[in-house]
């Protein structure tokens, strides 16, 4: 150990000597050895020869190099040196105390290590800018009900191009929607993630193509050139980085694609559609008499002109949605949008958690640092005496409280630098076991922001632990301190106690933060969902479109599929759906504009779901009435089935089995409902349910299905079984997204489980902390009043007289942590009510459990102290 | 405190080293070497300064400010430092006299009395 600080501190003393080196040093030389020629010379002259003179004249001056070391502490100021020398001397000292160094360190490790990490993710989430060009404002434009203001729902062409045109705030506008193609270069088909979008959408987020170009306007209209944009990691990932792509053709869909561009590495789509952005673009190629005003599907994204806020485009945005509501009632009565600025559509839902997470984490460094203060507290304490020598040999008060407070620097650096190595590993871990939903991920990583913002942590942990206590610490009454030999009495134990009832109060915010979002948690998993997820697992196959054309070439191939699934021994389920449930995938909105038998209320929306016979079945879903079957093919009468919240809104207060509907004002030929099925919260636990319409797969065909099978064995074993399947009807075919369906629904209370774990294990850290610190201070007390006790003793209080006044006093100090806490946690409680889910952020019974726990965990800390101190034998201690 | 180098105990009192270095500058700037045989001269051979603090000393004097120094070539072409003193030291050459002959006096009061 000892070797160790010699090496660690060399190279350090060495660079003092070199720089001390400098002329000071070589014209003290010179003026040395010029006195001694001079007193050389001068015992020559008195009959001396030259050897002799000179030793002379080093013997009179005495031992050279001592007093050219003394004459140099003269000339030089010192502060490197007496600063290593003082770090060398606080390092021996803590080295001596190892159980305290290392507690401090690890604590203030711990604590600064959960603000690095949160602080990192926070800093990469919420507040780095996106990886758009400048300008105006970059914003969202939404579509929704007036009455519900805060909806985000998807726009439709014609609504877009009147924002767009009647609207002098935009500089220029796009929209943009989902598209699934299939890259079908090469051996192996791969399914991308896609988008189609119009011409000016990468100029419209200021982002040009690090290769090439992006799409001319005569690029995006109807039937237009096969031309495609790809983002940088596909290109390096399947065409190998190569320069020459652009203007080759690449296999996609089973369709010649001209490449004209590439993406460069920091694009990213704006709102990703799946967990990966898109990794393709093509144009969308529309044109206003192609699109009508219902059909809803467009995700529009507009650069404002500089200058223009988005309060005064919202406005007059409001000004058109309502001319448009009164020109077209039919499809737009009731309708308005929404303005949405870039960044807070990107991280806003995440800001609430991360901000809650921030807060945790900022609770459990204050904590760690009322412990670590009244850790180096009971030090300097013990140290008193020691202190008190140093003052009586004449150090001054500043020298003391300087060499305490350098004692807590050291101490803190440690503790950031071990707070550095949490950061690290946690922000790794986080990028592998990230909270689902929570964008930009992959963008963290600790960066040199983190750590400045950790040594600021560590200068202000030691501020808060270190200096102040110094302070105090270094006013030290000589007579009364040496006298009594150490014992001494003063009022520190009343700053001490105010710290533990600050450490109580914050570890109970977070016992009740902690409480509340497992109380969510668990409340989220009791929610019926509406189906039965288990056993089953669940794999999408996309037709690639040159193969696969049209409406019979799909339902050719999903029939011949469904039937091999079904004769595949180990299979004993199969449905199919073209919008799997909690996978979130619900973009295919129509509103039902009419009945044939009767009128309905205009403008109610419902989401259209293709399936097959035996869909509601697999699932478990609640049926009246009948499931589709085999009869209901292409050319027969058109059959739906609607669930509970369709049925309730399409035919209020009747049965609407045999009743028939269309589903715009231009369709003739409308659809019979045979049967109601229970409602299915699609979007999970937090949802409601909404309307849905389901249509036979048959009458209503679609190029891209999920497939929900139950087979017996591991699913892994199922997929190969599927998978088996597949390739003997077409090996060009694709699987993708295999998933276990029964694990779907844990995803949406999957960030609530995440905080909730990362609340629970903020808690237990303040948990112990808090007890290790109501444990030190009824420890530090006993040991202080020794004496006092031990006469107490000695003229006859009972020993359980004497427990009981300590645990008393840290009965008190927890009464007024809980008091303190709770008015804390009701405020703290409010701004995690975003996360919470079927409890209310004063939640009663929760706060008073946790501050039961805390409690108790408090009196069990104090009880072994408080012990001792009834066990102490009096003609021990007085003697 | 760690422990601080102790400087050699000189056979003057370290205030009145300091007195005799002044002293010895008030006429001329002078190098190390000849405020010693200035010294030793003046005090009639009785009066050696030990060497070795005369250095320390020097160095002291010139961060108070009370002597500057200035490298200049000998009458026997060597190069040496050679100290000057400034109007601060000549002020603070009177205020050490005064207190010196204050103390003098005391002292020598003193040993007069215990003598009798």
């Amino acid at each position: 150990m000892t070797r160790l600080w010699t090496l660690v501190t060399a190279p350090g003393r060495r660079l003092i000597a070199l720089l001390h080196l400098s002329s000071d040093e070589r014209e003290v030389r010179e003026e040395m050895q010029f006195h001694l020629d001079m007193a050389a010379k001068k015992y020559r002259v008195h009959g001396l020869d030259t050897s002799e003179a000179a030793r002379q004249a080093r013997v009179a001056f005495g031992g050279v190099e001592q007093w050219r070391e003394a004459a140099r502490d003269e000339l030089r100021s010192r502060w490197l040196e007496h600063l290593v020398r003082d770090v060398g001397y606080a390092v021996r000292s803590l080295r001596r105390v190892p159980a305290f160094a290392l507690t401090v360190i690890v604590s203030l490790g711990l604590g600064i290590g959960a603000v690095s990490t949160v602080w990192t993710v926070t800093e990469r989430v919420i507040l780095n800018p996106l990886p758009y060009g400048g300008g105006g404002p970059l914003v969202f434009i939404w579509t929704n009900y007036r009455e519900k203001r805060d909806e985000r729902d998807v726009d439709s062409f014609a609504d877009y191009l009147d924002w767009k045109n009647g609207n002098r705030d935009i500089e220029r506008a796009a929209v943009f929607n989902i598209w699934a193609p299939t890259l079908t270069e090469g051996s192996e088909p791969e399914p991308l993630v896609g988008s189609r979008v119009s011409a000016d959408f990468f100029d419209v987020l200021g982002v040009r193509p690090m290769l090439g170009r992006g799409f001319r306007a005569d690029e995006d209209v109807p039937n237009g050139p096969p031309v495609a944009v790809i983002a940088n990691s596909l290109w390096l990932r399947r065409f190998h980085g190569d320069r020459a792509i652009v203007g080759k053709a690449i296999s996609v869909n089973g369709f010649k694609y001209t490449v004209v561009g590439v993406m460069p590495p920091s694009f990213r789509d704006p709102e990703p559609f799946w967990k990966h952005g898109a990794e393709i673009w093509r144009p969308i190629g529309l044109t206003a008499t192609t699109n009508s005003r219902q059909a809803r599907y467009l995700r529009v994204v507009a650069r404002l002109k500089p200058g223009v806020t988005i309060a005064k485009a919202q406005r007059d945005l409001d000004v058109i949605a309502s001319r448009l509501s009164s020109d077209y009632p039919e499809t737009n009565a009731k309708r308005g949008a929404l303005i949405v600025p870039i960044q807070e559509q990107v991280v806003g839902a995440s800001r609430p958690v991360l901000l809650a997470a921030l807060g945790g984490a900022v609770c459990l460094l204050l904590i760690v640092c009322g412990n670590v203060a009244t850790l180096v507290l009971a030090r300097h304490a013990v140290r008193a005496p020691e202190l008190a020598v140093r003052a009586a040999i004449g150090a001054a008060r500043t020298r003391i409280a300087g060499l305490l407070a350098l004692e807590s620097l050291v101490l803190s650096f440690a503790g950031a630098a071990s707070g550095l190595l949490v950061a690290l590993l946690a922000s790794t871990a986080l990028r592998h076991f990230a909270p689902p939903g929570l964008p930009r991920v992959e963008e963290i990583h600790v960066d040199l922001a983190v750590v400045g913002a950790t040594a600021l942590c560590a200068i202000v942990a030691a501020l808060v632990f270190g200096v102040a206590p110094s302070w105090s610490s270094s006013r030290v009454d000589l007579a009364t301190v040496l006298q009594s030999g150490g014992a001494r009495t003063t009022d520190r134990g009343r700053l001490r106690g105010a710290i533990v009832v600050g450490e109580l109060a914050f570890s109970l915010v977070l016992l009740v933060a902690a409480g509340l979002l497992v109380s969510s948690m668990r409340r989220l998993n009791d929610v019926p969902l509406g189906l039965d997820a288990d056993g089953l697992v669940t794999f999408d196959v996309r037709l690639p479109g040159a193969r696969y054309a049209s409406d019979t070439a799909y339902r050719i191939f999903f029939a011949r599929l469904s039937d091999q699934l079904r004769r595949t021994n180990g299979i004993s389920g199969v449905a199919m759906t073209s919008s799997l449930p909690f996978t979130g995938y619900n973009d295919l909105t129509m509103s039902v504009g009419g009945s044939a038998d009767h009128p309905l209320a205009k403008g109610v929306g419902a989401h259209f779901r293709s399936v097959t016979p035996g869909y509601f079945s697999l699932l478990r879903i609640p049926l009246t009435g009948r499931d589709f079957n085999e009869q209901d093919g292409p050319n027969r009468p058109r059959v739906a089935i609607l669930n509970r919240a369709a049925a309730g809104a399409f035919f209020p207060g009747q049965n609407p089995i045999g009743r028939r509907f269309l589903t715009s004002p231009t369709d003739s030929n409308p659809q019979i409902v045979v049967g109601v099925s229970g409602d299915v919260r699609f979007y999970g636990p937090t949802s409601t349910p909404e309307p849905e319409v389901f249509e036979p797969q048959a009458q209503y065909i679609w190029n891209d299905y999920s497939v929900l099978v139950r087979g017996a064995g591991p699913a892994v074993a199922v997929f190969d079984l599927a998978r088996t399947a597949l390739r003997a009807i077409d090996p060009n075919v694709p699987m993708s997204d295999n998933a276990r369906f029964s694990e779907l629904p844990a995803r949406f209370s999957g960030r609530q489980r995440y905080y909730a774990t990362v609340f629970g294990l903020f808690a237990g850290a303040a948990l112990a902390l808090s007890a290790i610190g109501i444990f030190g201070l009824i420890a530090y007390v006993v040991t202080e009043r020794q004496r006092e006790i031990a006469i107490r003793l000695a003229l006859g209080a009972r020993s359980s007289d004497i427990a009981r006044r300590f645990v008393a006093r840290a009965a008190l100090l927890v009464v007024f942590g809980v008091a303190i806490g709770t008015g804390v946690a009701m405020v703290i409680g409010r701004a995690l009510a975003s996360l919470l889910f079927g409890v209310g952020p004063t939640d009663f019974p929760m706060l008073i459990g946790s501050a039961a726990v805390l409690g108790a965990v408090a009196l069990i800390a104090c009880i072994v102290p408080a012990l001792r101190a009834a066990k102490s034998s009096p003609a021990q201690v007085l003697r | 405190v760690p422990p601080t180098t102790t400087p050699p105990r000189g056979e003057m009192l370290q205030g009145m080293l300091d007195m005799l270095i002044l002293k010895a500058l008030q006429l001329e700037p002078m190098h190390g070497w000849g405020i010693t045989e200035r010294i030793h001269q003046w005090s009639e051979n009785v009066l050696q300064v030990n060497q070795g603090s005369l250095y320390p000393a020097l160095y002291r004097l010139k961060r108070q400010g009370l002597i500057t120094s200035a490298w200049k070539v000998t009458e026997n072409n060597r190069r040496a430092r050679y100290y000057t003193l400034t109007a601060a030291g000549q002020k603070q050459l009177a205020v050490e006299h005064q207190s010196w002959r204050r103390l003098a006096h005391a002292v020598d009061q003193i040993m007069t009395l215990a003598k009798a």
